[in-house]
Protein backbone atom coordinates (compact mmCIF):
# COMPACT_ATOMS: atom_id res chain seq x y z
CA UNK A 1 0.00 0.00 0.00
CA UNK A 2 0.91 3.66 -0.84
CA UNK A 3 -0.30 5.36 1.91
CA UNK A 4 -0.12 8.85 0.74
CA UNK A 5 1.12 12.07 1.98
CA UNK A 6 -0.28 15.40 1.70
CA UNK A 7 1.35 17.24 -1.48
CA UNK A 8 3.12 20.54 -1.80
CA UNK A 9 5.35 22.21 -4.32
CA UNK A 10 6.76 25.80 -6.13
CA UNK A 11 6.00 27.11 -9.36
CA UNK A 12 8.38 30.08 -10.57
CA UNK A 13 8.51 32.38 -13.25
CA UNK A 14 11.68 31.00 -16.01
CA UNK A 15 14.64 32.96 -15.70
CA UNK A 16 14.14 33.95 -19.75
CA UNK A 17 10.83 35.01 -19.07
CA UNK A 18 11.81 37.61 -16.57
CA UNK A 19 14.30 38.48 -19.07
CA UNK A 20 12.05 39.15 -21.98
CA UNK A 21 8.67 40.07 -19.28
CA UNK A 22 7.05 37.30 -20.04
CA UNK A 23 4.52 36.07 -17.34
CA UNK A 24 4.71 32.51 -16.19
CA UNK A 25 2.87 29.93 -18.28
CA UNK A 26 2.48 26.93 -15.60
CA UNK A 27 -0.07 26.10 -13.53
CA UNK A 28 -0.02 24.37 -10.29
CA UNK A 29 -2.91 22.27 -8.44
CA UNK A 30 -2.62 20.13 -5.24
CA UNK A 31 -5.84 18.54 -4.30
CA UNK A 32 -7.43 15.51 -2.15
CA UNK A 33 -11.12 15.14 -0.54
CA UNK A 34 -11.99 15.63 3.08
CA UNK A 35 -11.28 12.28 4.24
CA UNK A 36 -7.78 12.06 2.57
CA UNK A 37 -8.45 9.17 0.81
CA UNK A 38 -6.36 9.98 -2.25
CA UNK A 39 -4.42 12.89 -3.24
CA UNK A 40 -3.55 14.52 -6.24
CA UNK A 41 -1.35 16.45 -8.73
CA UNK A 42 -2.24 18.58 -11.05
CA UNK A 43 0.51 20.36 -13.33
CA UNK A 44 0.04 21.83 -16.97
CA UNK A 45 2.62 23.93 -18.66
CA UNK A 46 1.59 26.91 -21.21
CA UNK A 47 2.97 26.75 -24.96
CA UNK A 48 4.31 30.45 -24.47
CA UNK A 49 4.81 30.63 -28.18
CA UNK A 50 3.12 33.99 -30.16
CA UNK A 51 0.32 32.09 -31.30
CA UNK A 52 -0.29 31.06 -27.84
CA UNK A 53 -0.67 34.16 -26.04
CA UNK A 54 -3.01 33.10 -23.25
CA UNK A 55 -1.88 30.25 -22.57
CA UNK A 56 -0.83 30.85 -19.02
CA UNK A 57 -5.18 31.16 -18.77
CA UNK A 58 -4.93 27.91 -20.73
CA UNK A 59 -2.58 26.07 -18.06
CA UNK A 60 -4.52 27.35 -15.48
CA UNK A 61 -8.10 26.28 -17.17
CA UNK A 62 -6.36 22.49 -17.58
CA UNK A 63 -5.71 22.06 -13.77
CA UNK A 64 -8.95 22.81 -13.12
CA UNK A 65 -10.96 21.21 -15.38
CA UNK A 66 -9.08 18.23 -15.20
CA UNK A 67 -9.40 18.37 -10.96
CA UNK A 68 -13.42 18.93 -11.66
CA UNK A 69 -13.19 15.65 -13.62
CA UNK A 70 -10.97 13.32 -11.10
CA UNK A 71 -13.08 14.86 -7.82
CA UNK A 72 -16.65 14.64 -9.14
CA UNK A 73 -15.45 10.48 -9.34
CA UNK A 74 -13.77 10.14 -6.00
CA UNK A 75 -16.99 12.08 -4.92
CA UNK A 76 -19.14 9.32 -6.22
CA UNK A 77 -17.47 6.60 -5.41
CA UNK A 78 -14.95 4.52 -2.86
CA UNK A 79 -11.53 4.87 -3.98
CA UNK A 80 -11.87 1.35 -4.84
CA UNK A 81 -14.61 1.85 -7.01
CA UNK A 82 -12.90 5.13 -8.75
CA UNK A 83 -9.27 2.85 -8.93
CA UNK A 84 -11.43 0.88 -11.22
CA UNK A 85 -12.97 3.71 -13.27
CA UNK A 86 -9.79 5.30 -13.69
CA UNK A 87 -8.32 1.88 -14.94
CA UNK A 88 -11.23 1.25 -17.19
CA UNK A 89 -11.63 4.61 -18.82
CA UNK A 90 -8.24 5.60 -18.60
CA UNK A 91 -7.89 5.66 -22.67
CA UNK A 92 -10.56 6.78 -24.14
CA UNK A 93 -13.57 8.19 -21.75
CA UNK A 94 -11.38 10.08 -18.95
CA UNK A 95 -8.99 11.63 -21.56
CA UNK A 96 -12.32 12.43 -23.89
CA UNK A 97 -14.01 14.32 -20.72
CA UNK A 98 -10.95 16.31 -20.11
CA UNK A 99 -10.52 17.55 -23.57
CA UNK A 100 -14.07 18.60 -23.67
CA UNK A 101 -13.99 20.23 -20.16
CA UNK A 102 -11.02 22.51 -20.71
CA UNK A 103 -12.75 23.50 -24.15
CA UNK A 104 -15.57 24.58 -22.61
CA UNK A 105 -14.29 26.19 -19.85
CA UNK A 106 -11.76 27.87 -22.15
CA UNK A 107 -15.07 28.97 -24.19
CA UNK A 108 -16.15 30.47 -21.58
CA UNK A 109 -13.32 32.09 -19.71
CA UNK A 110 -12.47 33.92 -23.41
CA UNK A 111 -16.38 34.92 -23.45
CA UNK A 112 -16.06 36.48 -19.98
CA UNK A 113 -13.03 38.22 -20.15
CA UNK A 114 -14.36 39.75 -23.48
CA UNK A 115 -11.81 38.79 -26.03
CA UNK A 116 -12.19 38.50 -29.81
CA UNK A 117 -14.16 35.58 -31.22
CA UNK A 118 -13.63 34.12 -34.23
CA UNK A 119 -14.73 30.76 -35.80
CA UNK A 120 -13.53 27.95 -35.82
CA UNK A 121 -12.84 28.87 -32.00
CA UNK A 122 -8.88 29.45 -31.57
CA UNK A 123 -7.85 27.00 -29.29
CA UNK A 124 -4.42 27.33 -30.26
CA UNK A 125 -4.27 30.58 -27.88
CA UNK A 126 -4.94 28.69 -25.13
CA UNK A 127 -2.90 25.82 -25.79
CA UNK A 128 -1.23 23.62 -23.23
CA UNK A 129 -0.37 20.74 -21.93
CA UNK A 130 -1.43 18.39 -18.61
CA UNK A 131 0.68 16.16 -16.42
CA UNK A 132 -2.06 14.26 -13.61
CA UNK A 133 -0.84 12.07 -10.69
CA UNK A 134 -3.24 10.74 -8.68
CA UNK A 135 -2.14 7.93 -5.39
CA UNK A 136 -4.83 6.05 -2.92
CA UNK A 137 -3.68 3.45 -0.84
CA UNK A 138 -4.87 0.86 -3.48
CA UNK A 139 -3.38 2.35 -6.92
CA UNK A 140 -1.14 4.60 -8.42
CA UNK A 141 -2.82 6.88 -11.39
CA UNK A 142 -0.80 8.81 -13.64
CA UNK A 143 -1.89 10.51 -17.12
CA UNK A 144 -0.07 12.97 -19.54
CA UNK A 145 -0.85 14.85 -22.29
CA UNK A 146 2.96 16.54 -24.33
CA UNK A 147 6.10 16.83 -22.45
CA UNK A 148 6.97 17.22 -18.46
CA UNK A 149 7.72 14.39 -16.17
CA UNK A 150 6.29 12.05 -13.65
CA UNK A 151 8.26 10.36 -11.47
CA UNK A 152 8.51 8.10 -8.65
CA UNK A 153 11.08 6.60 -6.13
CA UNK A 154 11.88 3.17 -4.92
CA UNK A 155 14.55 1.47 -2.85
CA UNK A 156 16.03 5.14 -3.62
CA UNK A 157 16.22 4.97 -6.96
CA UNK A 158 14.11 7.32 -9.03
CA UNK A 159 12.67 6.58 -12.54
CA UNK A 160 9.37 7.69 -14.89
CA UNK A 161 6.31 6.24 -14.44
CA UNK A 162 5.46 7.60 -18.17
CA UNK A 163 8.41 7.66 -20.78
CA UNK A 164 8.66 11.12 -20.92
CA UNK A 165 7.82 12.77 -24.57
CA UNK A 166 10.67 14.26 -26.33
CA UNK A 167 9.74 15.25 -29.48
CA UNK A 168 11.68 18.55 -30.40
CA UNK A 169 10.34 22.09 -30.17
CA UNK A 170 6.52 20.70 -30.88
CA UNK A 171 3.91 19.15 -28.13
CA UNK A 172 0.90 17.88 -27.87
CA UNK A 173 -1.71 19.79 -26.35
CA UNK A 174 -4.99 20.32 -25.17
CA UNK A 175 -5.62 22.82 -28.00
CA UNK A 176 -5.53 20.03 -30.85
CA UNK A 177 -8.72 18.84 -32.26
CA UNK A 178 -9.17 15.08 -30.62
CA UNK A 179 -6.05 15.68 -28.28
CA UNK A 180 -7.97 12.73 -26.24
CA UNK A 181 -5.98 10.63 -28.71
CA UNK A 182 -2.43 12.01 -27.18
CA UNK A 183 -3.17 11.18 -23.91
CA UNK A 184 -0.62 9.03 -22.12
CA UNK A 185 -1.42 6.60 -19.09
CA UNK A 186 -0.70 3.95 -16.66
CA UNK A 187 -2.52 2.56 -13.66
CA UNK A 188 -0.74 0.61 -10.96
CA UNK A 189 -2.95 -1.59 -8.41
CA UNK A 190 -0.73 -1.09 -5.07
CA UNK A 191 -2.35 -4.28 -2.76
CA UNK A 192 -1.84 -5.03 0.45
CA UNK A 193 1.83 -5.95 0.96
CA UNK A 194 3.21 -4.07 -2.37
CA UNK A 195 6.58 -2.48 -2.20
CA UNK A 196 5.34 0.53 -2.76
CA UNK A 197 7.61 3.98 -4.21
CA UNK A 198 8.58 6.38 -1.41
CA UNK A 199 7.76 9.81 -3.40
CA UNK A 200 6.95 10.91 -6.48
CA UNK A 201 7.47 14.11 -8.18
CA UNK A 202 5.52 16.27 -11.04
CA UNK A 203 7.33 18.55 -13.02
CA UNK A 204 6.68 20.87 -15.97
CA UNK A 205 9.48 20.16 -18.71
CA UNK A 206 11.41 23.42 -17.66
CA UNK A 207 13.18 21.08 -15.06
CA UNK A 208 14.55 18.51 -16.67
CA UNK A 209 15.67 20.87 -19.57
CA UNK A 210 18.11 22.38 -17.08
CA UNK A 211 20.07 19.04 -16.72
CA UNK A 212 22.77 17.91 -19.11
CA UNK A 213 21.77 14.94 -19.32
CA UNK A 214 18.58 12.95 -18.06
CA UNK A 215 20.72 11.02 -15.47
CA UNK A 216 21.63 14.66 -14.23
CA UNK A 217 17.29 14.96 -13.93
CA UNK A 218 16.90 11.42 -11.93
CA UNK A 219 19.83 12.70 -9.88
CA UNK A 220 17.80 15.78 -8.98
CA UNK A 221 14.86 13.90 -8.26
CA UNK A 222 17.30 11.39 -5.82
CA UNK A 223 18.81 14.34 -4.03
CA UNK A 224 15.05 15.98 -3.00
CA UNK A 225 14.04 12.09 -1.78
CA UNK A 226 17.23 12.10 -0.06
CA UNK A 227 16.58 15.68 1.97
CA UNK A 228 13.38 15.14 2.35
CA UNK A 229 14.46 11.65 4.16
CA UNK A 230 17.10 13.79 6.13
CA UNK A 231 15.72 17.21 6.87
CA UNK A 232 11.83 16.86 6.62
CA UNK A 233 9.06 18.66 4.41
CA UNK A 234 9.47 21.74 5.88
CA UNK A 235 13.19 22.43 5.15
CA UNK A 236 12.66 20.62 1.66
CA UNK A 237 9.20 22.82 0.75
CA UNK A 238 10.96 25.92 2.21
CA UNK A 239 13.89 25.68 -0.04
CA UNK A 240 12.61 24.27 -3.19
CA UNK A 241 11.31 27.64 -4.90
CA UNK A 242 15.05 28.58 -4.36
CA UNK A 243 16.35 25.78 -5.94
CA UNK A 244 13.82 25.94 -9.39
CA UNK A 245 14.68 29.88 -9.78
CA UNK A 246 18.54 29.11 -9.23
CA UNK A 247 18.26 26.32 -11.70
CA UNK A 248 15.88 27.88 -14.86
CA UNK A 249 19.10 30.47 -14.67
CA UNK A 250 21.88 28.33 -14.62
CA UNK A 251 19.46 25.76 -17.01
CA UNK A 252 16.90 26.47 -19.32
CA UNK A 253 15.21 29.77 -18.50
CA UNK A 254 11.63 28.17 -19.09
CA UNK A 255 9.29 28.28 -16.16
CA UNK A 256 9.37 25.69 -13.30
CA UNK A 257 6.85 23.99 -11.73
CA UNK A 258 7.43 20.84 -9.41
CA UNK A 259 5.26 19.00 -6.75
CA UNK A 260 6.45 16.51 -4.33
CA UNK A 261 3.99 13.77 -3.20
CA UNK A 262 5.52 11.59 -0.48
CA UNK A 263 4.41 8.08 1.10
CA UNK A 264 4.21 6.70 4.22
CA UNK A 265 6.81 4.65 2.75
CA UNK A 266 9.37 7.24 3.17
CA UNK A 267 9.95 7.04 6.99
CA UNK B 1 19.52 27.49 2.25
CA UNK B 2 21.53 24.46 0.46
CA UNK B 3 24.69 25.94 -1.37
CA UNK B 4 24.23 22.82 -4.05
CA UNK B 5 21.41 22.75 -6.01
CA UNK B 6 20.31 19.17 -6.63
CA UNK B 7 20.65 16.83 -9.58
CA UNK B 8 23.62 16.89 -11.79
CA UNK B 9 25.57 19.35 -14.24
CA UNK B 10 23.25 22.56 -15.73
CA UNK B 11 23.33 23.59 -19.11
CA UNK B 12 21.63 26.03 -20.90
CA UNK B 13 20.38 23.82 -24.51
CA UNK B 14 23.01 24.31 -27.54
CA UNK B 15 21.26 25.58 -30.65
CA UNK B 16 23.37 24.68 -33.54
CA UNK B 17 22.66 26.57 -36.36
CA UNK B 18 24.38 25.42 -39.90
CA UNK B 19 24.63 27.60 -43.01
CA UNK B 20 24.76 25.70 -46.01
CA UNK B 21 26.08 27.37 -48.84
CA UNK B 22 26.09 27.05 -52.85
CA UNK B 23 29.50 27.80 -53.96
CA UNK B 24 28.98 26.63 -57.83
CA UNK B 25 29.91 28.42 -60.80
CA UNK B 26 26.88 30.15 -61.43
CA UNK B 27 26.81 31.62 -58.16
CA UNK B 28 29.77 33.67 -59.41
CA UNK B 29 29.48 37.35 -59.32
CA UNK B 30 26.48 39.31 -57.59
CA UNK B 31 25.12 35.98 -56.51
CA UNK B 32 28.18 35.25 -53.90
CA UNK B 33 28.47 38.58 -52.71
CA UNK B 34 25.49 39.48 -51.77
CA UNK B 35 24.80 36.03 -49.91
CA UNK B 36 28.36 37.08 -48.20
CA UNK B 37 27.05 40.04 -47.49
CA UNK B 38 24.15 39.06 -46.10
CA UNK B 39 25.32 36.51 -44.12
CA UNK B 40 28.11 38.97 -42.54
CA UNK B 41 25.07 41.38 -41.84
CA UNK B 42 23.21 38.76 -39.81
CA UNK B 43 26.02 38.21 -37.28
CA UNK B 44 25.17 41.88 -35.01
CA UNK B 45 21.35 40.06 -35.04
CA UNK B 46 21.84 36.52 -34.09
CA UNK B 47 24.19 38.06 -31.05
CA UNK B 48 21.67 40.32 -30.10
CA UNK B 49 18.95 37.30 -29.89
CA UNK B 50 21.51 35.03 -28.16
CA UNK B 51 21.77 38.04 -25.71
CA UNK B 52 18.32 38.10 -25.24
CA UNK B 53 17.93 34.29 -24.57
CA UNK B 54 21.18 33.46 -22.17
CA UNK B 55 19.47 30.15 -22.30
CA UNK B 56 20.11 28.82 -25.19
CA UNK B 57 23.73 28.44 -26.67
CA UNK B 58 23.91 29.43 -30.54
CA UNK B 59 26.64 27.73 -32.31
CA UNK B 60 27.20 28.64 -35.54
CA UNK B 61 29.42 26.69 -38.51
CA UNK B 62 29.02 26.41 -41.94
CA UNK B 63 29.26 24.28 -45.38
CA UNK B 64 30.26 25.15 -48.78
CA UNK B 65 29.80 23.18 -51.87
CA UNK B 66 31.12 22.64 -55.37
CA UNK B 67 33.15 19.48 -56.85
CA UNK B 68 32.55 18.92 -53.44
CA UNK B 69 31.49 19.26 -50.11
CA UNK B 70 33.72 20.84 -47.34
CA UNK B 71 33.53 22.87 -43.94
CA UNK B 72 33.75 26.30 -44.30
CA UNK B 73 33.76 26.97 -40.93
CA UNK B 74 34.27 23.31 -39.22
CA UNK B 75 34.18 24.07 -35.53
CA UNK B 76 30.47 25.03 -33.85
CA UNK B 77 31.42 28.48 -33.31
CA UNK B 78 29.53 30.50 -30.48
CA UNK B 79 27.67 33.55 -31.97
CA UNK B 80 29.72 35.74 -30.15
CA UNK B 81 32.84 34.48 -31.85
CA UNK B 82 31.76 33.96 -35.35
CA UNK B 83 33.44 35.78 -37.81
CA UNK B 84 32.63 34.90 -41.58
CA UNK B 85 34.94 34.75 -44.18
CA UNK B 86 34.22 35.16 -47.50
CA UNK B 87 32.94 32.31 -50.32
CA UNK B 88 34.50 32.23 -53.88
CA UNK B 89 32.85 30.53 -56.27
CA UNK B 90 33.29 27.71 -58.95
CA UNK B 91 32.95 24.61 -59.77
CA UNK B 92 29.67 22.37 -59.96
CA UNK B 93 26.62 21.91 -57.49
CA UNK B 94 27.23 18.66 -55.01
CA UNK B 95 24.28 19.12 -52.99
CA UNK B 96 23.98 15.75 -52.04
CA UNK B 97 27.56 15.91 -50.61
CA UNK B 98 26.71 18.76 -48.74
CA UNK B 99 23.71 17.31 -46.85
CA UNK B 100 25.72 13.82 -46.57
CA UNK B 101 28.88 16.04 -44.49
CA UNK B 102 25.88 17.48 -42.01
CA UNK B 103 24.19 14.62 -41.64
CA UNK B 104 27.08 12.88 -40.51
CA UNK B 105 27.99 15.76 -38.18
CA UNK B 106 23.84 15.46 -36.84
CA UNK B 107 24.73 12.03 -36.18
CA UNK B 108 27.88 12.36 -34.02
CA UNK B 109 25.47 14.79 -31.69
CA UNK B 110 25.64 12.58 -28.27
CA UNK B 111 21.87 10.86 -27.78
CA UNK B 112 21.55 12.07 -23.96
CA UNK B 113 22.40 16.08 -24.07
CA UNK B 114 19.77 18.53 -23.68
CA UNK B 115 19.59 20.56 -27.58
CA UNK B 116 16.99 22.59 -29.38
CA UNK B 117 16.79 21.33 -32.50
CA UNK B 118 19.12 22.34 -34.92
CA UNK B 119 18.47 25.25 -37.75
CA UNK B 120 19.91 24.13 -41.68
CA UNK B 121 19.57 27.08 -43.97
CA UNK B 122 20.33 25.73 -47.47
CA UNK B 123 20.77 28.65 -50.15
CA UNK B 124 21.96 27.73 -53.61
CA UNK B 125 21.32 28.67 -56.88
CA UNK B 126 20.87 25.95 -58.98
CA UNK B 127 20.54 21.67 -59.75
CA UNK B 128 21.78 19.32 -57.80
CA UNK B 129 24.85 17.82 -59.48
CA UNK B 130 25.37 14.60 -57.79
CA UNK B 131 23.24 12.31 -55.71
CA UNK B 132 21.26 14.79 -53.64
CA UNK B 133 18.45 12.52 -53.27
CA UNK B 134 20.62 10.15 -51.24
CA UNK B 135 21.83 13.25 -49.08
CA UNK B 136 18.34 14.08 -48.24
CA UNK B 137 17.71 10.87 -46.86
CA UNK B 138 20.80 10.61 -45.20
CA UNK B 139 19.96 13.48 -43.07
CA UNK B 140 15.99 13.00 -42.46
CA UNK B 141 17.57 9.13 -41.28
CA UNK B 142 19.42 11.36 -38.47
CA UNK B 143 16.93 12.20 -35.25
CA UNK B 144 18.29 15.56 -35.23
CA UNK B 145 18.30 16.03 -39.25
CA UNK B 146 14.04 15.14 -38.85
CA UNK B 147 13.64 17.71 -36.50
CA UNK B 148 15.83 20.43 -37.55
CA UNK B 149 14.22 23.38 -38.67
CA UNK B 150 14.89 23.40 -42.37
CA UNK B 151 14.81 26.26 -44.99
CA UNK B 152 16.01 26.90 -48.34
CA UNK B 153 16.74 29.84 -50.16
CA UNK B 154 16.79 29.23 -53.65
CA UNK B 155 18.99 32.26 -56.06
CA UNK B 156 17.30 33.26 -59.12
CA UNK B 157 14.84 31.20 -61.21
CA UNK B 158 17.10 28.32 -62.38
CA UNK B 159 16.78 26.68 -58.97
CA UNK B 160 15.40 23.14 -58.63
CA UNK B 161 12.25 24.03 -56.19
CA UNK B 162 11.15 20.75 -55.98
CA UNK B 163 14.91 19.51 -54.91
CA UNK B 164 14.40 22.17 -52.19
CA UNK B 165 10.92 21.45 -50.99
CA UNK B 166 12.24 17.65 -50.37
CA UNK B 167 14.91 19.15 -48.21
CA UNK B 168 12.63 21.37 -45.74
CA UNK B 169 9.90 19.02 -46.11
CA UNK B 170 7.34 22.12 -46.44
CA UNK B 171 7.26 24.00 -49.37
CA UNK B 172 6.54 27.18 -47.55
CA UNK B 173 10.37 27.41 -46.38
CA UNK B 174 11.35 27.23 -49.67
CA UNK B 175 11.94 31.36 -50.37
CA UNK B 176 12.58 32.50 -53.77
CA UNK B 177 14.83 35.09 -54.08
CA UNK B 178 14.77 36.73 -57.35
CA UNK B 179 17.05 39.48 -56.61
CA UNK B 180 20.20 40.97 -54.20
CA UNK B 181 17.13 42.80 -52.07
CA UNK B 182 15.17 40.10 -51.70
CA UNK B 183 18.18 37.66 -51.10
CA UNK B 184 19.63 39.74 -48.28
CA UNK B 185 16.43 39.95 -46.76
CA UNK B 186 15.59 36.18 -47.19
CA UNK B 187 18.59 35.20 -45.43
CA UNK B 188 18.06 38.14 -42.56
CA UNK B 189 14.87 36.60 -41.92
CA UNK B 190 16.26 33.00 -41.73
CA UNK B 191 18.63 34.29 -39.10
CA UNK B 192 15.81 35.06 -36.75
CA UNK B 193 14.01 31.74 -36.46
CA UNK B 194 16.69 30.88 -33.80
CA UNK B 195 14.66 33.25 -31.64
CA UNK B 196 11.60 30.97 -32.17
CA UNK B 197 13.47 28.06 -31.76
CA UNK B 198 15.39 28.78 -28.87
CA UNK B 199 12.27 30.08 -26.55
CA UNK B 200 11.83 28.18 -23.94
CA UNK B 201 8.76 27.00 -25.11
CA UNK B 202 7.19 27.27 -28.87
CA UNK B 203 4.29 25.84 -30.02
CA UNK B 204 1.65 23.69 -30.49
CA UNK B 205 -0.08 22.23 -33.73
CA UNK B 206 2.07 19.39 -34.42
CA UNK B 207 3.63 20.63 -37.79
CA UNK B 208 6.82 19.81 -39.01
CA UNK B 209 8.43 23.43 -39.78
CA UNK B 210 8.79 23.11 -35.84
CA UNK B 211 7.31 26.11 -34.88
CA UNK B 212 8.68 28.74 -37.56
CA UNK B 213 5.86 31.50 -38.29
CA UNK B 214 5.90 31.66 -41.87
CA UNK B 215 3.70 34.68 -41.35
CA UNK B 216 6.79 36.88 -40.77
CA UNK B 217 8.42 35.50 -44.31
CA UNK B 218 9.13 38.95 -45.72
CA UNK B 219 6.77 39.65 -49.06
CA UNK B 220 8.57 39.57 -52.31
CA UNK B 221 7.19 42.85 -53.30
CA UNK B 222 6.99 44.00 -57.12
CA UNK B 223 10.43 44.37 -57.44
CA UNK B 224 11.21 43.35 -61.29
CA UNK B 225 13.32 40.28 -61.53
CA UNK B 226 16.73 40.46 -62.17
CA UNK B 227 17.72 37.07 -61.96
Amino acid sequence: MVNPQAAFGAKVRGAAHIKNGKPCQDALLISTDEEKRYFAVYVADGHGSAQCAYSDDGAQVAVESAHSVFYSIFCENTPAEAGELLNAHKDIWLPKKIESEWKERVKKFHSDKERMLSEPFPFLLYGSTLLVLIVSDGFIFSMQLGDGDIVSISDGKADWILKPERVGVYVHSLCLENSWQYFRSVWTPQPEGTESPEMFLVSTDGYSDCFLSDAGFLQAVTDIHHLFKSSGKEATEEQLAHWLEESSAAGSGDDITLAILPSGNIV
Amino acid sequence: MSKKLPGGEMTSRILDFIWIADCSGSMDGEKIQTLNYAIRQTIPDMRKEADDNPNASLMVRAVKFSDGASWHVATATPIDQFNWTDLTAGGVTSLGMALDLVAAELNSFPTDTKRLPPVLVLLTDGQPTDDYKKGIDSLLNTPWGKKAVRIAIAIGKDTDLDVLGQFTGNSELVLEAKNPQLLIKFIKWASTVVKTVSSPRAAADGGSDAGVDVNTIPAAGDDDDIW
